[in-house]
Order: structure tokens, then C-alpha cells, then sequence
């Protein structure tokens, strides 16, 4: 089993004025515990404010606390660059604002260095020209670019800052962590008065005080060091767990501890003395970061780890499992199977008080509501009792989602798990585990929701079931769709594909038998089994998917995005129209070449230009030709015949293959020849 | 993936080790057939007991192969391909010195010559452990070359047979087998680290998978007809349209070399229109062409156009199912490898037994030849299923071009 040791960090930050008349710098950093901690990282931020007389420190504030509030506020799919963008575009636009709003706060700026330490990397993002460096293996490594003008004279005049432009320009940059590390955040304050060289030679320095010292020294001094940074207030404010100061005792069971190392208060001190010392005439800022543990290999190896649990037996109607019972078996794949189950323990058509009792679904309503503000679900919320005993009134209020619209029957769900053939199979459990993290972070409308089974003692996921068919069902059925219908769920799909979309979630397995049509009228987007999300990385060799639907960039190996999912929209479009595929069926294994896709006409006349239209473009060979979005392809839909987009041209052949057309040039005038000469020697 | 980058990557007198071994190996294994005519008449066999004779070393080696496997994993692919080659050798010299005698010695001889045919699996983890994963295609199709031992065996086999003797020309062959061992020593060298030895338990899980029946049946259709028809041929050439073993073993050569060559084409065309589809057509192909050869064809050379038609058909469904079973069965494909390689064996068997046996029971090879290409028929019933069930989401770790 790996080893759940957390990511330990030590920090320690200092901030003296100086000369100046006030100190327009700003340390902070969050701690956050346990599973926020392992979803988001830990983060870093320096600042050093500039114009706008005293409303320099006004922006290095804001937008060190706004990065602070808002960065753990994005959703856990995202990745780090993708949260770190996000929120500081909008606190550009903020101060973009303020500016402009009077005389006395115009130019008001400040750069930015953030640094997120999250799993095994860092992440860094920096605008203007404070410096983040690395000091590993007494070896000092800057590892941002200062944002200055390279002319002597302007060396001090940023080039980008936040609150400069309305187009925020950040760097960003990321590595692998290793234990031991030390990240050192400077204000130009710091770097400007003492040089790298100097940095490095107090870092040595004082690492080497920390080696003679031993390791129960440090912990002392660290969690001495700790409080007193807080009550600094009005310089720095630091918001953090704390968790050095609480239990220093932590990281000296981890897997991947380092001896003691420096200790990140003292050297934050000592910096910015020594760089006020040097003659600084600048504000002084540092933030100290030791790496002393490490996490075990990322986030879903956890999250695997955490559930070593049995695979369940292959059941059969009317089996129970953990108080499951199962009503019918609903689908089995090479390596998943689902039923439908209910509580074994309530009768069938039992009262609607029953219901709300098992409250599958207003922890995971809570959970998607609050999907980006914190903690991963707690297994723990609705784990009270069995069924039977919990049906008390306040929780019959709650509207059980997860229940079917017949609020009389028996709540039911889909369990879903592995064959018990791949009980030894590690990908496919890690695949699962990972499966049900992901699918408790999309919305409530139009996703199927996860829901807690206290007793749950094997490896499955329970999610909400409905009533309906999928659209692979439909047409199977032999049910005729006709264009506009097809349109019509085109839109709704997109609307979904946008949502995921926006969360940073590739589906990657788009198709008709992922869609589910319920009897409520919802269409619901099913199956995030080999969905990924910005925040992981999966390390794959190739990509995942049903090879029909995949698109042709795929097969090159390119990782699937956006475009390919859209493809995969189109195709599923196509073939709810035409029953036909655009590029006809591909095999798995196959390395397919891609042609022309055939026009829709050419299996259902009936289609409108229009709509034609829209569905070769989605399914255009290269992603450049497609739709960039889900939002732009659902428009599309939805304007239809009152707008309908431009067909493009039929590339001629010389445009395609130029060197095909002159080869054909070349041989039809070689025939020609032949047959000319042939009939020279005839006559 | 350059010339040079191969060349460092892995060992190249292992290699060209594997692939005498393999070459030569391949010859004695189909040494039977372009001698039946001879053998047969000498010792006044009929016509189940040729079909018998030429099939029992293609059994033989489907079923030697899987004890190779153990003995690969055991000792080592050299020291195991060293043994294997020694047995072959020792057989054919005491076949060669003290004469066969009666048909029952010819099956003996055979059940010897089959350790020839099992050369697979050692000659095969010989080489491929010497290479990365990205080289493995290359290293696999240079080794696997080595199939066109079976074309040099019925080109050259009938004519010093027919200047020599039957007899001798187990002694002559002793004289490139002796060579290759001698420089097989030097040149073969074991690739340091192994995997771990197959477990009994892995074939039989992987078993528990339908498409793993499904894919050892396919293959006993291409893999068994291919090498049924390579055996057989010069024995039918002969009775059938009553030319001389020389002549026979040339238009069995014929068919063979058509048969190995496509083999890499059929991979690339799985590769590129979809493995399920393309042996849809080969085996729809086979099928005609057996249909076609079962009426007793007029001519000779009409017989043998169409031979090589089927022999086209099934060279290239070879590829196709081996462009499938790497990808399909990633993680099994050790074990697969065997198991496949076994049904294609015992296939051949099959094929060439029955048609011995329908030319004895119904005085012509017509029955044997139609139930065959129901068997290809039958194939095609399987490759529904199977792409039906293919229809599927595949995870990113079951998508990989592995090869073997």
C-alpha cells in the first residue's frame, strides 16, 4: 500500500519597510488541510505595489488576498495554470477599474509572484519583477524572468504587471518537487541589493547552521517563528493552517522526510536584514518554503490507495451487496459491469419518507454546488445509520435527487464495478476510483450523481439512476430522427459538453451510447470512465475512446481536448441522422486514413443545407476546420436555417495533393503521347 | 525509427543467430512433405497415411512449442534453442544412418522433427528481448523471415531427393543444420534480464476470454492452411495431376513464397482498413479459392493460380491476426503468442491429415478441401462477434502498439 503521508511544508516570511515611508509589499500564503491540500496545493504569493501614490500597497494587497480567497474557490478539475489565469485576469480587471476610477489611484499596479505547491510539482506564476528562486542541492536556481525593460535606465520600469494592461500576460513554469527543496520568493527589495551569489551563499549558510543544530532545533524555532508572523498584520498577512506549529511531529513518519534543513523563518530574516544591511533603500519582502515530505505519486494514486477494497462477485438479479439489492443487471463491457439496485433493506413502494432517508443526493447537490468552495466530499456527511433509522423530518425535507421521479418506489441506483476477472487489474481499479472523484465534481443537471452507500465494503460507486433509454437504445429501436430533432439534441448535448468543458473535463467517450434520454425528458451525458480533467496527469500512451468516434488527431497521438470531443459530438450527430458514420466504422487497432466525409444527403436527403452544414464542419478532418467551442457549435444548431454558416468550397484537387494533380497531369500526358505515337507508326 | 538507432539497439548477431535458426528450423520442419512422394512409394504408403505423415511433425510442433515455452523460461532461449536444435540433429543422423523403415518409424521421425517447428518459441524471446519495445516490429519481422525455410524445403528437397535418394537427403541437410549450431554458439546471446516465467495459471485466465478462443481459432484457419497446404501440396501435385516431386516441390515453392511474403502486407493493410475487416475478405477469399480448388481443376497450372490465390489470402490473414493479437491481448501476450501459435499448428494438422483421409475415404481430396473452407466460413461467424463486441470504449492502457 502507498504510503498517505501529506505534502509537509515549512514556511517563513519577513517584510521590513525600510527606508521608504511605507511598505508596498505584500507575503502571503495558504496552508489548507487534508484533501484541499492534495486537490489544490499549497500557495505562495509575493507582491510589491507600485503608483498611484499610496495605492500600490492597495493592489499588492488586493490581489495577493483575492489569489488567496479565490484560487481554492476554483473547481478541482481545473489545472493549476488554469486557476491561477482565471483569477488573476479578474483581479486585472479589478484594478484596471480602480485606476481608472480617479486621479489618486491611476497606475496603481503590482507584480505578482505565486507559487502553488501541489502532489510532486510546483507551479509558478509571475508577472512584473519579483523573483522566485530555487535552492536544491546548495545549488540556487531563479526561476522567474524579470518583466523589465533590458535598457540600463528603464531597469526599473516594469513591462507587465497586474493592473498594467487590460490583457494580462503571465508566466508560467512547473517542475517535479523533490524532499529538501527550497523555494525563496524576493521582492526586488531583497535581489536588487544583495545578487544571486550573495542569496546562495545565505542560504548555505544558514542551512549549514540548521545541519549543526539538529533536527528537533528547527521544529522549535519554526513553530516560535510561526505566530509572530501573523500578529505582523498590517505588512504581512499570512493565512495558514498552521500545521508545523500543531504538529510538528507529522512529517517525521512520512515516506520521504529529509533531515532537518534550514530553517525558512530564520533565512526569510536574515535575507531581507542582509539586503537592508547591503544599503537596500526598498521595501524587503521574503517568503521561505522548505520542502520537507513529500505525497505519495499523485492525487488519484491516493485516492487509490485510500479504498483498498474488494471487488464484489459477479451478482445476479436478486443478490444482495452491502444491503444492496440488486433489481437487474444493466449493461456488462470487457471490464465494467452496472445494476441497478435499491436498498435491500425497504420494501419495495415503500413510503416517500424512505426516500430521503438514504440522502444520496443532497450531499452530492451540496457537493456540486460547492464543487469548487472546499473540502472533496466527506464520506462521513450522510454516513450515519442504515436506511431504516434515519428518517427524521428534517432530512424528509430534503429533496432527494438522486431518487427516481416516482417518488413512491424505493430509491435506485446504478452500482458501478469492475468484473471480478480484473480483481488484480490496477489500472482499472485506479480508472474507477477515479472515475467516481470526477463524477462527483460535474453538476446536477444532466449528469448522473454519485451517491454515499454507508455500508458500502467493496469496490463500486453507486450513482443516480433514471428511468429511459440511451440514444444508441433509440436508434436501435429503429426509431427515425427526424433533422430538426436531431438539432434539438445536438443543443442540448453541447449544453452539457460546454459544462464539462468549462470544469476542464474532456469526456473523450462522446457517443449515442453515452447519451440518455430519460423518461423525465432529460438528456443526461453518461460515463466520465476515461474522462480527463485538467488537473491530473494521466501519463497515457495512447488515447483512450470508442475508435468511431475518436478523431482523426488522435490516432496521430495527440491528447484529446476540446476539439476532439466536439468531433466526437459531430459524429454522434451524424450517425443519429444517418445511422452512418462521417469516415465509415473504424475498428480498434485500425490506423484509419481520413478522406472527405460524406455528405448527410447522401444517406437521408432529407437533410437541410443547413444542418448538413454544420455537421460536416464538425466533423472536419483537422481540428483548425471545426467548431472551437461547444457554445459556437450549439449556436450553430440553434440559429439554423435563419443563419446558416458559410459552406466552404470544395478544395480541387490541386489545393489537396498538388503533387497528386501533377502526377496526373504528368500521366495523362504521357498517354496521351503513347496513343499519338501509335498512330505515327500506324499511318 | 532509423537503420542506425536499430542497429545499436539491440543485439544484431542474436539476431541473424535467430534468424538462421528459425530459417533452418522451419526447413526440417516441413522436410516431410516435398519427400512424401519418395518416402510413400519406398514404403508403400497410402494415401491417409501420407496426409498423416506430413501432418504429424505440424502437431508435433504446435504441442513441442508450449514445452519450448517451459524450457525458454526455465533455462534460457539459447540453451533451449541449443537442445532443440541438437534433438533434430540427432534424429535426422540416426534417420539418415540407420534408415526408416516402415511408417511408424516415418511417424516417430516426424514427432522429432516437430521439436524443429516448435523453434518459435525459442527463437522468437531470442531475439525480441534484445530490443525496445519501438524496435520490436523490425526485430520481429527480420526473425519471423525465417518462414521462408518451408519454401527453400519444397524447392530443394524434392530435387536432391530425386539425385540422391530420400534417404540422404536427411544427411545432406545435417550439413547447413551442423553449420548453424556451430555459429548459433557463437553468435546467440541471451538478453540480459527476463521476464518471469509464465504461470499455468495465466493461460488458463486468459483463456476465460472468448476473443483469446476466437483468435486461436482464427488462426488455425490461416496459420493451419497455410502451412496444411505447404506440407500437402507436393503430394497432391503428384497424385493428383502426376507430376514428378521435382516439379511438385516447384509449384508447392511457388505458393509457399507467395503465401510468406504477403504476410507483412497483410499486417499493413490490417493496420491501416481495420484487422476485422480485412480478414473478413481474406477469409471470404480463402474460402472461393478452396471452393474453387475442391472441383478438381483440369490443369496443373489452373490448380496452382488458385492455390496461390488461397495461399495470398492466407499469408495475409497470418499478418492480419498477428497485427490484432499484440494490441488485443497487451498483457497476455506472452502466453497469447503460445496459445495462438499452438492452434495454428494444430490446423495445419487438420488440414493436412484430412486431406489424406477424405482422398482415402472418397477417392478424391474434394471433401477435404470444402470442409475447410467452412471452417474459413465458420471464421467469419466468429469475426461478427468479435467486432461486435469491439464496438466498445477501450481504455487508454488496452490501445498501445505493443508488439511482441
Amino acid at each position: 500500500m502507498k504510503d498517505l503521508t501529506p505534502l509537509e511544508i515549512h514556511l517563513g516570511h519577513a517584510t521590513r519597510t525600510g527606508p521608504r515611508p511605507a511598505n508596498e509589499d505584500f507575503v502571503a500564503a495558504a496552508m489548507p488541510e487534508g484533501a484541499e491540500r492534495a486537490a489544490k496545493g499549497v500557495l505562495l504569493a509575493i507582491a510589491d505595489g507600485v503608483g498611484g501614490h499610496a495605492h500600490g500597497r492597495e493592489a499588492a494587497e488586493y490581489t495577493v488576498r483575492s489569489l488567496l480567497a479565490d484560487y481554492f474557490s476554483t473547481a478541482h478539475t481545473w489545472s493549476v495554470e488554469k486557476s491561477l489565469d482565471t483569477v488573476l485576469g479578474a483581479t486585472n480587471r479589478w484594478l484596471l477599474a480602480q485606476s481608472a476610477r480617479t486621479a489618486e489611484t491611476a497606475g496603481m499596479a503590482t507584480t505578482l509572484t505565486a507559487l502553488v505547491l501541489r502532489g510532486r510539482r510546483w507551479h509558478l506564476a509571475h508577472v512584473g519583477d519579483s523573483r522566485a528562486y530555487l535552492w536544491r542541492d546548495g545549488a540556487l536556481l531563479r526561476l522567474s524572468e524579470d518583466h523589465t525593460w533590458p535598457h540600463p535606465e528603464l531597469s526599473n520600469v516594469l513591462r507587465r504587471a497586474v493592473g498594467l494592461e487590460s490583457r494580462l500576460l503571465v508566466d508560467h513554469d512547473d517542475g517535479e518537487l523533490a524532499a529538501g527543496d527550497v523555494f525563496v520568493l524576493l521582492t526586488d527589495g531583497v535581489w536588487n541589493a544583495l545578487g544571486d551569489e550573495a542569496i546562495a551563499a545565505l542560504l548555505a549558510r544558514r542551512a549549514g547552521e540548521a545541519r549543526g543544530r539538529g533536527a528537533g532545533g528547527t521544529a522549535a524555532g519554526t513553530g516560535a517563528g510561526w505566530p509572530g508572523a501573523a500578529a505582523e498584520g498590517a505588512a504581512a498577512g499570512i493565512e495558514a493552517g498552521g500545521t508545523e506549529a500543531r504538529r510538528p511531529e507529522a512529517w517525521r513518519t512520512g515516506a520521504e522526510v529529509t533531515e532537518a534543513g534550514l530553517d525558512p523563518q530564520a533565512a526569510a530574516d536574515a535575507l531581507v536584514d542582509a539586503a537592508l544591511r547591503a544599503g537596500g533603500n526598498d521595501n524587503a519582502s521574503a517568503l521561505v518554503a522548505h520542502v520537507r515530505a513529500l505525497p505519495a505519486d499523485n492525487l488519484h494514486d491516493r485516492l487509490a490507495a485510500g479504498r483498498r477494497l474488494p471487488l464484489p462477485p459477479r451478482l445476479a438479479e436478486g443478490d444482495t451487496l452491502d444491503g444492496l439489492r440488486v433489481e437487474a443487471v444493466l449493461h456488462v463491457s470487457r471490464l465494467t459491469v452496472l445494476y441497478r439496485v435499491c436498498p435491500a433493506t425497504v420494501p419495495v413502494g415503500a413510503p416517500a419518507g424512505a426516500n430521503a432517508a438514504v440522502v444520496p443526493g443532497d450531499h452530492v447537490a451540496g457537493c456540486v454546488a460547492a464543487f469548487a468552495a472546499s473540502a472533496a466530499p466527506t464520506l462521513t456527511r450522510t454516513a450515519t445509520a442504515s436506511p431504516r433509522t434515519t428518517t427524521t423530518s428534517a432530512q424528509t425535507a430534503k429533496v432527494p435527487v438522486g431518487a427516481p421521479a416516482g417518488a413512491n418506489t424505493a430509491p435506485r441506483w446504478v452500482l458501478k464495478t469492475l468484473l471480478p476477472a480484473h480483481e488484480h487489474d490496477e489500472d482499472a481499479r485506479r480508472a474507477l476510483v477515479r472515475e467516481e472523484w470526477l463524477a462527483r465534481r460535474v453538476p446536477a443537471q444532466g449528469f448522473p450523481q454519485v451517491a454515499d452507500w454507508p455500508a458500502r465494503a467493496h469496490l463500486y460507486y453507486l450513482m443516480s439512476w433514471h428511468e429511459g433509454e440511451s440514444l444508441k437504445a433509440l436508434l436501435a429501436r429503429g426509431e427515425r430522427l427526424r433533422p430538426h430533432e436531431v438539432a434539438e439534441l445536438g443543443a442540448r448535448m453541447l449544453r452539457l459538453v460546454g459544462v464539462l468543458h468549462r470544469l476542464g473535463i474532456v469526456h473523450r467517450d462522446i457517443k449515442p451510447d453515452n447519451l440518455h434520454l430519460g423518461r423525465d425528458g432529460a438528456l443526461r451525458l453518461l460515463d466520465l470512465g476515461v474522462a480527463a480533467s485538467e488537473a491530473e496527469d494521466l501519463r497515457e500512451i495512447n488515447n483512450p475512446g470508442t475508435p468511431s468516434y475518436m478523431a482523426p488527431e488522435l490516432f496521430a497521438g495527440t491528447p484529446a481536448n476540446e476539439a476532439s470531443d466536439l468531433y466526437a459530438c459531430g459524429v454522434t450527430l451524424y450517425e443519429l441522422l444517418t445511422r452512418k458514420f462521417p469516415y465509415g466504422e473504424v475498428e480498434p487497432f485500425q490506423h484509419p486514413r481520413f478522406g472527405e466525409p460524406v455528405p448527410t444527403t447522401r444517406y437521408r436527403p432529407d437533410t437541410p443545407a443547413w444542418l448538413e452544414a454544420v455537421l460536416l464542419k464538425a466533423c472536419a478532418r483537422t481540428p483548425e476546420a471545426r467548431f472551437e467551442t461547444a457554445e459556437e457549435f450549439r449556436l450553430a444548431l440553434e440559429r439554423g436555417a435563419w443563419q446558416p454558416l458559410a459552406v466552404p468550397r470544395r478544395a480541387p484537387l490541386l489545393e489537396r495533393r498538388p503533387t497528386l494533380a501533377l502526377k496526373l497531369v504528368a500521366l495523362a500526358s504521357l498517354l496521351l503521347n503513347l496513343v499519338l505515337l501509335f498512330l505515327l507508326t500506324r499511318s | 525509427m532509423d537503420k542506425k538507432s536499430f542497429l545499436q539497439a539491440g543485439h544484431t548477431p542474436t539476431l541473424i543467430a535467430a534468424f538462421l535458426y528459425f530459417d533452418l528450423a522451419f526447413m526440417v520442419w516441413v522436410l516431410l512433405g516435398p519427400l512424401a512422394v519418395g518416402i510413400a512409394a519406398d514404403l508403400g504408403l497410402s494415401h491417409a497415411q501420407k496426409g498423416l505423415m506430413v501432418a504429424t511433425p505440424v502437431l508435433a510442433g504446435a504441442i513441442l512449442r508450449m514445452v519450448m515455452g517451459v524450457v525458454v523460461d526455465r533455462l534460457s532461449p539459447k540453451k533451449a534453442a541449443i537442445i532443440g536444435q541438437l534433438i533434430v540433429i540427432g534424429a535426422l543422423a540416426y534417420a539418415w544412418v540407420a534408415g526408416v523403415h516402415s511408417f511408424n518409424e516415418v511417424l516417430v521421425l516426424g514427432v522429432f522433427l516437430g521439436v524443429a517447428g516448435a523453434s518459435f518459441a525459442a527463437a522468437l524471446p531470442l531475439a525480441s528481448r534484445w530490443y525496445p519495445p519501438e524496435h520490436q516490429g523490425t526485430a520481429m519481422g527480420i526473425a519471423g523471415a525465417g518462414n521462408s525455410g518451408t519454401a527453400f524445403a519444397a524447392l530443394f528437397a524434392p530435387g536432391l531427393a530425386m539425385a540422391f535418394g530420400w534417404h540422404n537427403v536427411f544427411g545432406l541437410a545435417l550439413i547447413p543444420l551442423v553449420i548453424v549450431l556451430v555459429a548459433f554458439c557463437f553468435m546467440a546471446k541471451d538478453a540480459p534480464g527476463a521476464p518471469p516465467p509464465k504461470r499455468f495459471a495465466e493461460y488458463l485466465a486468459v483463456l476465460r476470454d472468448k476473443d483469446a478462443w476466437w483468435f486461436m481459432f482464427f488462426y488455425a484457419v490461416t496459420f493451419g492452411g497455410f502451412v496444411g497446404l505447404a506440407s500437402s501440396l507436393v503430394i497432391y501435385f503428384n497424385t493428383q495431376y502426376g507430376l514428378d516431386p521435382k516439379m511438385a516441390g516447384y509449384f508447392t515453392a511457388a505458393c509457399v513464397f507467395a503465401g510468406s511474403l504477403v504476410r507483412p502486407i497483410g499486417g499493413n493493410v490490417a493496420d491501416r482498413i481495420g484487422g476485422v475487416k480485412s480478414l473478413t475478405v481474406m477469409y471470404i477469399l480463402a474460402a472461393i479459392f478452396l471452393a474453387i480448388v475442391s472441383v478438381g481443376l483440369p490443369e496443373a497450372w489452373m490448380a496452382l493460380a488458385v492455390f496461390v490465390g488461397a495461399m495470398l489470402a492466407l499469408g495475409m490473414g497470418n499478418g492480419a491476426v498477428f497485427q490484432l493479437v499484440p494490441q488485443r491481448f497487451r498483457r497476455e501476450i506472452g502466453v497469447m503468442t503460445g496459445l495462438v501459435g499452438m492452434a495454428g499448428g494444430i490446423g495445419g494438422f487438420y488440414l493436412a491429415s484430412s486431406l489424406g483421409f477424405a482422398r482415402e475415404m472418397t477417392g478424391s481430396y474434394q471433401a477435404g478441401f470444402l470442409i475447410f473452407a467452412a471452417l474459413a466460413v465458420f471464421a467469419l461467424v466468429g469475426l461478427t462477434a468479435v467486432k461486435t463486441r469491439w464496438r466498445t470504449t477501450w481504455g487508454a492502457a488496452h490501445l498501445t502498439s505493443a508488439k511482441i
